[in-house]
Parts: structure tokens; sequence; C-alpha cells
């Protein structure tokens, strides 16, 4: 079930970025869009955000050619194609657990599971090197002192990872986890 | 000195704090349980102004304390001068490459002159018996080391509030004794948070405890807490034991 | 560099996708090499430092302070094919938990950064060898680098795709506009890499010889 919704999110994908057709693009969008509203949605937190967001960067990409050339065709075509590519995909991940279409490997399920959690674990705890650094301060860092900060960051993360890595390896091992 | 008046705090949609009110006076010394989660880091750091309430209001000697406040450079050097925070992980304060600079870190910023720093510096790396430490680089301590050395980086600058966030976590217990006794002889307003029932009485005479669900559930006096079954029950820092123990409660000092 | 889905066109994604894939595989049997046992731990958690690189504020003379890609010290400090790897799952990561790029623009990142940046400042490095900034040099020339492939990438499009009366069907800037609109911010984001290479060589290099 999963995959086959993945092969169509990708089917999709590449079938709406290669759209041309204002109208049909413009009907898409509809689409998608009341699709996305019959879902439940609390699954779509900060769905107008990530929107909004979305058609801001589009326009302010395509706006100054739009300018140059007056052809707001050109404008209107790329929002609609950009915005039908990010309902698209926050569809895919609202009903697609990710982690489930890599099941077919066993390594790279493991793989993505373990990158995001180290990943979370150290991006918390660099939020606190930096909320330290900020209780610390009385006036701004100078650079040098920044330098020194980044040079702490760097080191700590670094061992970190080693020693995560071979911590990791070793408890594989000791259930009997080591084809590779 | 601080009020806080019903203050949510929230990370992402998860609720962390909730209808927090309570005053501290100068010269307290307060003491913060509560068991894993329920926000006691999330609390201290909001008392450090290191994130700001998602509702309500946070004062510090009756001015508001709010983003906004910290864009006043005189109102954020006093704070940052006057408001100090241990870390419950002690590594992320440590960032110099000494511990003689990374103790002098803060009074540099303040423009102490050189002489004045060292002799600061020294007098409190001897109190914490890290003199002979001065030349190593922070990071290749002990934990407990580090966590001495990182209240000692605080105490330089003499803060009028100290937050501890599990200031004994690491430490032995001899050094835990020696913290104990130390923080009784500082002047400063006080508040540490633990989940170590039996040290709490040790830490403090005032009690603040955080529910599972993240409301204030106590604010009081520690014995009489420490009496209340029901309140330890509730703030999840008692188990029920049903056999061996004729029935009774157990209280896990861990 | 963040290019949302749909201005990149199919025909220029399906065979990065290829190509990138290709040279993920690759680059994970390779590994095999540099960790005997465990590289899947290792992958992992090089990833999430590498991520955490990326992510801090390098200050560059000016007061000001910029983000680099934090390829290059990677590719110094384990390798080119280690660095590839690892950033074919931090750009994932970033898709993931930051929103940043998208399931279109992936592998034109990953060619970017991962194989035309982990690469050339693993040659630079060789290069410089004997010179006093070759370390610096590596990750910002590479970073340079990385900028100019992307954007030729992208100035091409205007070119090749367009409809009967000239209107650009995706990204619609000639190489002339797209190289040096790339270009001139990356100075600063090569800045970064440069000082984050030199601290990573540095300061962190040591500590590898010892294990
Ligand atoms: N940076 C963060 N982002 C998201 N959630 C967080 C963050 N920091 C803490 N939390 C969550 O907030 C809740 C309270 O965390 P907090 O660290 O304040 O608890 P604590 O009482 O200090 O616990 P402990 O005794 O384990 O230190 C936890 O559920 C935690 O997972
Ligand atoms: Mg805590």
């Amino acid at each position: 079930m999963n995959k086959a919704l993945f092969g169509l999110y990708l089917f999709f994908t590449v079938y709406v970025s290669s759209l041309r057709e204002l109208n049909l693009l413009l009907l898409l969008f509809f689409v998608l869009f009341s699709v996305l509203f019959a879902l439940k949605r609390r699954r779509l937190k900060g769905f107008f955000k990530g929107f909004l967001y979305t058609a801001l960067f589009s326009l302010m990409l395509s706006l100054p050619y739009s300018l140059w050339s007056s052809s707001f065709d050109y404008s209107i075509m790329m929002l609609l194609r950009v915005l039908n590519l990010y309902m698209l995909t926050l569809m895919f991940i609202s009903t697609v657990n990710l982690y489930s279409l890599l099941s077919f490997s066993k390594t790279l399920s493991f793989l993505l599971v373990i990158s995001v959690s180290f990943t979370l674990a150290y991006r918390r705890v660099f939020e606190n090197f930096q909320q330290a650094l900020r209780s610390r301060s009385i006036e701004k860092p100078k650079r040098q002192e920044l330098l020194n900060f980044l040079r702490r960051i760097m080191g700590y993360f670094f061992e970190r990872a080693l020693r995560d890595g071979q911590e990791v390896t070793m408890a594989m091992k000791s259930r009997g986890f080591d084809h590779d | 000195m601080i009020e806080l008046r019903e203050v949510y705090y929230s990370y992402d949609h998860n609720i962390t704090l909730k209808n927090i009110s309570f005053k501290v006076r100068e010269g307290e010394k307060v003491v913060l349980l509560g068991i894993n989660g329920s926000g006691k880091s999330t609390l201290l750091k909001l008392l450090n102004a290191l994130i700001f309430p998602t509702e309500g209001a946070y004062y510090y000697k009756g001015e508001r304390v709010e983003e906004k406040s910290f864009k006043n450079k005189d109102f954020r050097r006093t704070f940052r001068r006057e408001v100090a925070l241990l870390f419950q992980n002690p590594e992320v304060m440590l960032f110099n490459p000494t511990v003689y600079d990374e103790m002098a870190f803060s009074l540099r910023q303040l423009g102490f002159r050189e002489e004045e720093t060292r002799e600061k510096v020294e007098y409190w790396a001897d109190k914490f018996g890290l003199s002979p430490l001065l030349k190593s680089p922070p990071f290749e301590l002990s934990l407990g080391q580090k966590q001495r050395l990182a209240l000692a980086c605080l105490l330089v600058l003499s803060p009028k509030l100290l937050l501890l966030d599990e200031p004994t976590a690491h430490l032995d217990p001899k050094s835990t004794g020696w913290l104990v006794d130390l923080l009784w002889e500082l002047p400063c307003t006080i508040i540490t948070s633990t989940h170590n029932l039996s040290l709490a009485e040790e830490l403090g005479d005032r009690l603040l405890v955080l529910g599972q669900d993240h409301t204030l559930i106590y604010d009081g006096r520690i014995e009489d807490f420490l009496r209340d079954e029901e309140k330890l029950l509730k703030a999840g820092l008692l188990h029920r034991h049903r056999y061996r123990d004729k029935g009774g409660y157990h209280t896990h000092g861990f | 560099m963040h290019i949302p889905d749909g201005f990149v066109a199919p025909q220029v994604y399906l065979p990065a996708y290829l190509l990138a894939v290709g040279f993920t595989l690759l680059s994970f049997r390779k590994l095999k090499e540099a960790f005997e046992e465990g590289k899947v731990p290792y992958i992992a958690s090089l990833s999430a430092f590498a991520f955490i690189v990326g992510s801090v504020a390098v200050p560059i003379p000016g007061g000001t302070s910029v983000h680099g890609l934090g390829v290059a010290p990677i590719a110094l400090l384990f390798g080119p094919w280690v660095a590839y790897a690892c950033f074919s799952i931090v750009l994932l990561l970033q898709v993931i938990l930051l929103g940043e790029g998208g399931i279109t623009t992936y592998p034109i990142n990953l060619l970017a950064i991962g194989l035309v940046g982990g690469f050339s400042a693993y040659w630079f490095y060789r290069i410089f060898n004997r010179m006093a900034f070759a370390v610096f040099l590596s990750g910002f020339l590479s970073t340079l680098l990385s900028a100019i492939f992307m954007s030729i990438l992208l100035g091409v499009h205007p070119y090749l795709f367009k409809d009967p009366s000239g209107k650009p069907l995706y990204f619609p800037y000639p190489l002339s506009l797209t190289i040096p609109a790339f270009l001139l911010p990356h100075l600063l984001v090569g800045f970064a890499e440069g000082i984050l290479t030199h601290i990573a060589v540095k300061h962190l290099s040591k500590r590898l010889r010892h294990e």
C-alpha cells in the first residue's frame, strides 16, 4: 500500500513538474487543495505557513523575470506548479510513514532511523550550547570568543560522533547483528 | 525578586509548563522538584530568559522580561550579569581553551583588568579545588570537575540570582556535601532543581514541585510536602510497593 | 541554494537522480574499506556531525556570521567518499527535519555539494598541499565550485526548455545572470566553509590519528 502510494506520488511529481498548461495546473490546484482539506486537518500542522512561504519563495524567483519580460503568465505558471508540488508532497508525507518505505532493506531503514535520532539528539545539545553562550555573555561575544565556541562545538560533536558510532556498533554486535 | 504570572510554555506543540505562578523573594533558597520530563530545565531556562513564555508574564525586579527587553543594552547587561544558570549538562557551558580562560570569560567581557581577573579567578579556583587545573583544557576534565568548573565560572561574577539545574548530578557524595555547604554560604537567591527527594531538604527551605501534568502542584515548606503522601504520589515521586514493604509506601531517593 | 520544486525540469532531475543514487551506492560500497565493521552507525553519527557543522553560524571578518556547507571538513577528515555518503543523508534530513529543499532538487543539491563540493575540496587540498592556506582554500574554492556547478545546472534551463514563443518553462535566468548571482553570496559561504575546514583539520584530525 505504502509502496503503491509512493509510486503514485513519484508519477504525479514528474507529471506535475512537466506541466505547462495553466488550465490544467489550475484545475489540479483546486483538486489538491480540496483533497488536502478533506484529509484530517490536524495532520497538516503549519500548512498555511509553509504554503505562504513556498508561494512567496516562488514569486521571489519568478517575478523579476515577469517584470522584466512583462509576461505574467510565467509567474502564474510557476506559482501554480510550485504550490501543486508542495501540496502533493505534503499529502504524501501526511499519509505515508517514511520509514516504512525503506522496509525492503533492514540496513537502510536502520540507517535512516539512527541518523534521525542522532541528529535530533545532537541538535538539542547544540541548542543548549548556544543557550549557554547566550546565558554567559554579558556583552555581544567578540570574534575570537565566537571562534573558540565554534572550535568547541566541532570538537564536541566530532568526538561524540566517533563515540556514538563505536557504541552502536558494539551494541549491534552484542545483539548478534553483525552482518554488514 | 522574581515573579511568574500564569506562565505557559510549549515546544512546538507540546505543553511543557502549564499555568505556573509564583514569587521568589530576595535571599530565598528554593528547591524545584519534579520527575524526569516535568519541565524543570525548561522552567530554569525561562527564568534565565533563554526562552520566553508562550503565554503569561515573567517579572525580574518588577520589570517584565520579554524577548524585546533584550534589545535594551543596559537591561541585557544587568540581567545577564545578575542572573546565572548552571546547565544540567555542564559540558555545554565550557568552550574556552583553558580552565583559566573559562573562568575569566565573563570578567573580561565586563572589562576587568587582567590583575583583578586573575585575583578573582584564583580565589574561586582555590575554593573549588581547581587550582592545579587552571592551564588544562576544560574538555579534558571529568564530568564532576566540569560541573564544579561551570559553577565556579558563574560565581566569579557574584550573581544575584543563581539557577542550578541538578547541580549534584555528577558529583560524588563528598563533593555533594561540600556543595550543599557552599550554597548556604552564598548571599544570593538560589533556585535549585532536583529529582532527588532526600537531597531536597538540604538544598533549600522552600519547595516548588512540578507535577507530571506540568503544573505547579506544591509551593511551601519542604517538611509538609514530604509528609503528604497524596501529593508525593501525584508528583510521581513515590512508588507503591505491593509486596515486601507490608503494603506500605516506599520512597525512592535515587 | 534552496530552489523550490517546480523550477527544475524532469529532464534534468531524473538523470541527476540516476547519477546521485549511483554514487550513493558506490560510496556505501567504498566505505567497507574505511570502517571494516559497523559502517552503518558511523555513517549515521558522522551525518549528524555534518548536519551540525552545516548549521553553526561562523563568524567572518566584518562582524557577520554565515553558515558553511559543512562538506569540506568531512571530506578532509574522512575522505570524499565518506563525505558523499554522509551528505546523501544530511540533505535528506534537511528535507525531513527542516523542510529545506524538495524531492526534485535533492539530487541536484547532492551532486553540487556532495560530489563537486566534497571531491573538489579533497583535490584542492592535495594540489595546494605545500601552501600555508591549503586547508582554508580547499574549503573556500570547493564551495565556489559547488555554487558554479549548481548555477550552470539551473542556468541552462532557459536555453533548453522554452515554449514556441520563447517563454521559459522552468528556471528563467540565463547563465550570465545565474552564475554571478550564485557566486556572490557563496564568497561568504566559502569563507565560512574555509574556517570550518581549517578548524577541522587543525584541531580534529590530530585526535583522529590517535584512534
Ligand atoms: N529543545 C526541545 N525541543 C522539544 N522538546 C523539548 C526540548 N527540550 C525539552 N523538551 C521536552 O520538554 C519536556 C520537559 O523537558 P525538561 O528538560 O524541562 O524536563 P526536566 O524536568 O528537566 O527533566 P529531567 O529530569 O530529565 O532533566 C520533555 O518532555 C522534553 O522532551
Ligand atoms: Mg532537566
